[in-house]
């Protein structure tokens, strides 16, 4: 499977040759409309965690059928990467279902669970590539995710800056951020007492050049680390994205390949988002050597994953995923609202229960506005989600679905003109890492009304 | 055929996204005698304003914007020979280079974009994902377009849109177009921290600001 990229490049080279337009619109969305039809494929919003395993059986077919047909699409070469249904599923067979991921003592295992299965999930805190300030703030915020013992694997946020100078893609500065984000965030680690912490990157880096100066085994990115590669919306790739590939690979870390299907882009809505993200599930496996991924479609409007289409997706795509292969994913958890409000802990908790009753190994969070604010995000919301999955864990895809729609009820009001909250900053006690008095108290004050629901959190 | 049937076929071909349909619909509605101008109003018009809703109901598909938009781009070059110059004018809003920023290969939102301001009468020039600030203004010079539209995803790339702000003022050439900025690393206040012209989140709120600020710019001080 190493090697898989030399095969990968040669298809690149020599696969069919299509304009990319015509990928988009004739070889990718005439199959997924059809697709759709022919499997019955329908978002319900009543049944946001459906228990009929024959839907997610049918997704599961779609999305593989649409990886068949389409292949990753290079955009350098203009090429389709294509697969054969063979190939496809001895690659799922030979997937990686436990990993250990991390080093020393603060190692943790992901491991492939099953639906309605009571196996605890592993918790990935972390601004997850939204900007945040240099300096000292960047270490404290993601200290306040590594101050909480139970989420155990970090994801990094990205510089903005450099010694004031603003981080531009593909130039210098880009190497400057990445190096200075593989400090940072190993920084914060090491000031937590949890210096081995599996850390996910590198969020600085949007070119292969930033990906690579941040491979360090001492003080940045080390092999036990992890390296999130896209799979470019929708099904597509580069030679760029390929070189981050290849440069994982040859450093030997792990690779978390990123599904972000885009609801209400060329793959439609509901429907044509989730067999889109089966199948890019699936070319994640195959083009992006990932040991896993990131289940992480987004609202094109709103860039979030909370409102009823995203929750169904998730759970559905979950569910596909689980019962026909045992590929590690991650429920990654877009929110609209911001830190310091009730709002945004109503989201997590709605996304919360469904996560490990529809079968995934993990979960990361939170996106807080979407990420679109420079430091606008803690640790406490990852927290909170850490306590409502754990609490979730265990409980049946029936409960779960009566439970995600009574908190959603809670926030749909907000949904359209979401409070973005407040900043790290305004939120936290600088000096010793901690939420103000104002966001433990919304904290309690949600953490009790969603037991009052039934969730018992711990 | 009556006249409103002709009409009401333009409208159903726009709809279906068929630009051969629609070619076929509007001859057959000249060669009924129904008035240019009206086909395009009640035609074309009619169709891809249902088409915008349906999208924004999440009925129908980018997709199938993309084809409705093409159908409507094809109908208009054939019926433009016959309308009035004031009418032409009416219809063709302005001239817009739109662009998703280098470094940054994200393209959805910024075609979703490009569509609305194509079936909204502005003449689009799509340069792509990866484009270069200067890229940004030769294209813009070449086509004598009105504004330039840049869209950035990452805050890693977005600093490209206050290159290209930054390239015209250093060229003595920042009045002669509109910068507008938009992506999910853009906000109200980049846009004026760079100086842009404008900043819309979403494609229904660009086209908005598009009509806003060439109608301001056309209006004589």
């Amino acid at each position: 499977m190493s090697l898989r990229f030399l095969e990968n490049l040669r298809r690149a080279q020599t696969g069919p040759y299509c304009k990319e337009r015509n990928f988009d619109l004739k070889i990718f969305f005439s199959k997924l409309k059809e697709l759709i039809k022919e499997h019955g494929i329908k978002f319900d919003p009543e049944e946001l965690v459906p228990e009929d395993n024959s839907l997610a059986k049918d997704l599961f077919e779609a999305g593989l059928e649409l990886f068949l047909h389409t292949g990753v699409y290079c955009k350098d070469t203009s090429r389709m990467i294509k697969f054969d249904e063979t190939e496809v599923r001895q690659a799922l067979r030979d997937a990686p279902s436990r990993l250990i991921l991390g080093q020393g003592r603060d190692t943790c295992v992901m491991q492939a669970r099953r639906i309605d299965g009571d196996t605890p999930l592993i918790i990935q805190g972390g601004p997850g590539g939204a900007a945040i300030s240099e300096g000292e703030i960047y270490v404290k915020t993601h200290m306040s995710y590594v101050k909480w013992r139970a989420i155990h694997t970090l994801v990094s946020g990205c510089l903005p800056t450099v010694e004031g100078e603003r981080v531009r893609a593909g130039a210098p500065t880009e190497i400057l951020a990445a190096k200075r984000e593989g400090s940072l965030v190993r920084e914060a680690a090491r000031r937590g007492g949890r210096s081995g912490m599996h850390i996910v990157g590198v969020a600085s880096a949007a070119t292969s050049r930033g990906g690579i100066a941040a491979n360090d085994h001492e003080n940045g990115y080390r092999p036990s680390d992890g390296r999130c590669i896209p799979i470019l919306p929708e099904l597509k790739t580069s030679f760029d994205t390929l070189c981050k590939v290849v440069n994982a690979v040859q450093y030997d870390t792990f690779i978390v390949s990123l599904s972000e299907p885009l609801v209400g882009g060329i793959a439609g809505w509901a429907e044509g988002t989730a067999v889109t993200s089966v199948a890019t599930h699936i070319a994640g496996l195959l083009v992006n050597s990932a040991h896993y991924v990131h289940q992480g479609h987004l609202d094109l409007k709103y860039a979030d994953s909370v409102d009823l289409k995203g929750i169904w997706i998730s759970s559905v795509v979950g569910q596909a995923m689980t019962l026909n292969t045992h590929l590690l994913m991650m429920d990654d958890y877009w929110c609209r609202a911001g830190p310091c409000t009730e709002e945004l802990l109503y989201q997590v908790a709605a996304k919360s229960v469904v996560s490990p009753c529809c079968g995934y190994s993990s979960v990361c969070g939170v996106g807080s506005t979407g990420n679109s604010i420079i430091d606008h995000n803690t640790g406490l919301e990852a927290e909170f989600m850490c306590e409502a999955v754990n609490a979730a864990t265990g409980l049946k895809r029936g409960d779960a679905n009566e439970l995600a729609k009574t908190l959603f009820s809670r926030y749909e009001a907000s949904l359209e003109k979401p409070p973005m909250g407040k900043s790290f900053q305004e939120c936290y006690d600088l000096k010793t890492i901690k939420p103000s008095p104002e966001w433990q108290e919304i904290y309690e004050r949600v953490k009790k009304e969603v037991e009052n629901l039934g969730l018992e959190m711990g | 055929m009556r006249r409103d049937q002709n009409l009401k076929k333009v409208v159903q071909a726009t709809i279906n996204g068929d630009k051969e349909a629609v070619k076929s619909a509007i001859s057959d509605a000249l060669s009924a005698g129904v008035d240019p101008e009206k086909v395009i109003d009640e035609g074309l018009s009619k169709g891809i304003s249902v088409v915008g809703e349906k999208f924004a109901n999440g009925e129908m598909f980018l997709s199938q914007m993309i084809f409705a938009a093409e159908a409507v781009k094809a109908g208009i070059s054939i019926l433009l020979p016959h309308i009035s110059k004031e009418k032409a004018e009416q219809i063709r809003l302005g001239t817009v280079v739109i662009g998703t920023v280098k470094g940054d290969i994200h393209d959805i939102g910024k075609n979703l974009v490009a569509i609305y301001l194509s079936t909204a009468g502005f003449d689009v020039h799509d340069l792509g994902v990866d484009v270069d600030p200067i890229d940004f203004i030769l294209k813009a010079e070449e086509v004598n377009a009105d504004i330039i539209a840049m869209s950035s995803l990452l805050s890693a790339t977005r600093v490209y849109q206050r290159d290209t702000v930054k390239y015209l003022e250093d060229t003595g050439k920042r009045n002669k177009f509109l910068l507008i900025v938009g992506g999910r690393a853009a906000t109200p206040e980049w846009a004026e921290q760079i100086k842009a012209d404008g900043y819309a989140s979403l494609a229904p709120d660009a086209v908005d600001l598009c009509k806003k600020l060439v109608l301001k710019r056309s209006k004589p001080t």
